[in-house]
């Protein structure tokens, strides 16, 4: 049974349009126009139990409209959302303690209070029972290792400590369902990695189920196995990382180090180069011709070392959306 | 209801951060009953009565009325509008929480803030200038005064409740709320008591919800009002409050509909 059930998800809103300059300004203040923008439109997906899923998409895709509509805060134009069995929109309490939606643009943390404030507030919003609570508390800080800032003000905190200190903040009840969108964005590298490490370790410990949106491909990479990309709204794939690049990426590069330099025009002869700076060369090649030009490079040139590649998943993504490929296409693969 | 006092705890704090804005927010009170008084004074000169309120009387109803619009019309509330437009609603919405008890909750905070300051001030003033002042000895009148007082927080919180509704509207919340924010000041008797308007405006005035926050209890305060008509504008109050608690229900439910949660 699915534990998120998306049917024909429709969200349009109503947005005010005004033409640049003074003269739009009056001209707007006068007579207001409104333009229709469909930020979802026509989803379906199911995702079960304990799934990670990565939720990616250009800006302006509807993936975190899609998650505020997930978690009731927007009422959906048309269609049907089933989170844990609940209609998100209703806001039962039984739901609404077993969900938890974490912004990394904006936080739920009081400013002006140490995020101790903040927690014991929530056990009590969530009613967690004491010594359940100062287990988590304990098993977050650790995890996350914030137990010295706890007295701090917020606002005292740097964005780093402060994403962590609003994951403890939506963690605390131990919700079944988690929303994260964006949880990394604005942390360096280290951060980054401290962030999916911990988070693949709640999705494992608590078999909880987690929609992850993100626009850096490493979060999607190392956490999700399955991934739902939308554009403009609507559904362009479902399914396994790596079937992307088996279903987008047409060519493979193949990776040569040279033992010695050769004459840069018997290249052209054996395929399109990629890129070449001595000792390295790469060469792009179609699916199809791999072995033809594998077999042409060892002929032909002096080399120490052979590697056959995919592309990089930032780039078949990036490709994806800058043309738009899956347009008018057999889209789902599952 | 422990979380609502979770709430009111961490109200209480966030005053005490900004230590500078405390102490310029409670000089501004302060000298808003000075300059109160003195006004009365000369307003009053050799006169023994004026406008059917002797000095004492008048006094009283100044300095009480600022009591109790401290108690009154202190709020929280008002940052809904803003909270709406900004999309920080969404931490409200996402919690099994009511966002009316927690509104209600930061108020009451805000209120004993200000009721226990206002009457340090007060009792500080009355023992420096040593103004006549009507005490009150009808436990009764007490009674009936601080119950309709209750009643006018009350309406006073649905009220704001519903303005700040707007911001599901329109961003433009700042006008309604400052041009609301001074007739309430003028129509509920905070800047002069409402009988000493000619008569048809005083009858007006009073089939508005406003003279039921400030000038209403006072009169019952000050004996103005015989049991009767006390009991009467107590009955009206709790009308009024189930009006504004309904159009509270109804506006938030359609605000939810068209809620986008922005800024995020």
């Amino acid at each position: 049974m699915s534990t998120i059930s998306v049917s024909h998800l429709k969200k349009y809103y109503q947005v005010l349009k005004k033409e640049p300059g003074l003269a739009g300004g009056i001209k707007s203040f006068l007579k207001r126009e409104y333009q229709e923008i469909k930020a979802v439109d026509d989803l379906s997906f199911k995702i079960k139990e304990g799934e990670l899923v990565g939720f990616i998409g250009p800006n302006g895709a509807g993936k975190t409209t899609t998650l505020k509509c997930l978690s009731g805060l927007l009422y959906p134009t048309k269609g049907q959302v089933r989170v844990l069995g609940f209609d998100p929109w209703q806001k039962k309490t039984q739901f609404l303690k077993q969900i938890s939606l974490v912004m990394g643009q904006k936080n739920q943390l009081w400013w002006d209070l140490p995020a101790i404030d903040t927690f014991s507030l929530n056990k009590e919003i969530y009613e967690i029972p004491d010594q359940e609570y100062q287990q988590t508390l304990n098993e977050l800080t650790y995890l996350l290792e914030i137990k010295d800032l706890l007295k701090t003000p917020v606002r005292k905190l740097s964005l780093g400590e402060r994403m962590k200190c609003e994951l403890v903040v939506a963690l605390l009840h131990s919700p079944k369902i988690l929303f994260l969108d964006e949880p990394t964005i604005g942390l360096d590298v280290m951060m980054q990695k401290k962030m999916r490490d911990f988070i693949r370790l709640y999705n494992e410990r608590k078999k909880a189920t987690i929609i992850l949106t993100s626009h850096y491909m490493g979060d999607v990479k190392e956490l999700c196995q399955r991934v739902i990309i939308i554009d403009q709204g609507r559904l362009v794939f479902d399914g396994k990382l790596e079937k992307i690049i088996k279903k987008y990426a047409v060519n493979k590069v193949i990776s040569v180090i040279l033992a010695k330099e050769i004459d840069y025009q018997e290249l052209d002869k054996i395929g399109k180069i990629k890129d070449f700076n001595y000792p390295k060369l790469s060469f792009v090649v179609k699916r199809g011709k791999v072995a033809t030009v594998t077999a042409k490079i060892l002929k032909n040139l002096p080399v120490t070392d052979l590697s056959i590649e995919e592309p990089a998943i930032e780039e078949v993504i990036r490709k994806l959306f800058a043309n738009k490929d899956y347009i008018d296409s057999e889209l789902n693969s599952e | 209801m422990i979380k609502y006092l979770f709430i009111i705890r961490n109200t209480f704090e966030e005053y005490f951060i900004y230590r500078i804005n405390f102490l310029f927010w409670r000089l501004r009170n302060i000298l808003g009953l000075l300059t109160g008084y003195f006004f009365i004074k000369v307003v009053f000169g050799q006169e023994k009565i004026l406008y059917g309120y002797d000095l004492e009387k008048i006094l009283t109803y100044i300095f009480s009325v600022s009591v109790l619009r401290a108690v009154i019309f202190s709020s929280r509330v008002a940052d809904l509008a803003g909270v709406i437009q900004t999309g920080d609603l969404t931490n409200l919405l996402l919690k099994p929480i009511s966002t009316l008890r927690y509104y209600f909750s930061r108020d009451l905070a805000d209120k004993v803030l200000n009721i226990s300051f206002s009457l340090l001030e007060l009792g500080v003033i009355i023992y420096l200038l040593k103004p006549p002042f009507f005490l009150q000895k009808n436990l009764f009148s007490l009674i009936l005064f601080i119950f309709s007082a209750g009643l006018a927080l009350l309406l006073y919180f649905f009220i704001n409740f519903l303005l700040s509704l707007i911001g599901f509207w329109t961003p433009e919340v700042w006008a309604p709320q400052f041009l609301f924010g001074i007739l309430l000041n003028f129509f509920s008797g905070g800047l002069i008591p409402l009988d000493v308007l000619p008569k048809p405006v005083q009858f007006v005035f009073q089939v508005t919800p406003f003279p039921y926050l400030l000038f209403n209890p006072m009169t019952v305060y000050l004996g103005k009002s015989s049991l009767l008509t006390a009991l009467g504008m107590i009955l009206i109050s709790l009308v009024w409050i189930g009006i504004f608690y309904f159009l509270v229900r109804r506006v938030w439910q359609k605000g939810l509909l068209i809620y986008q949660a922005e800024g995020r």
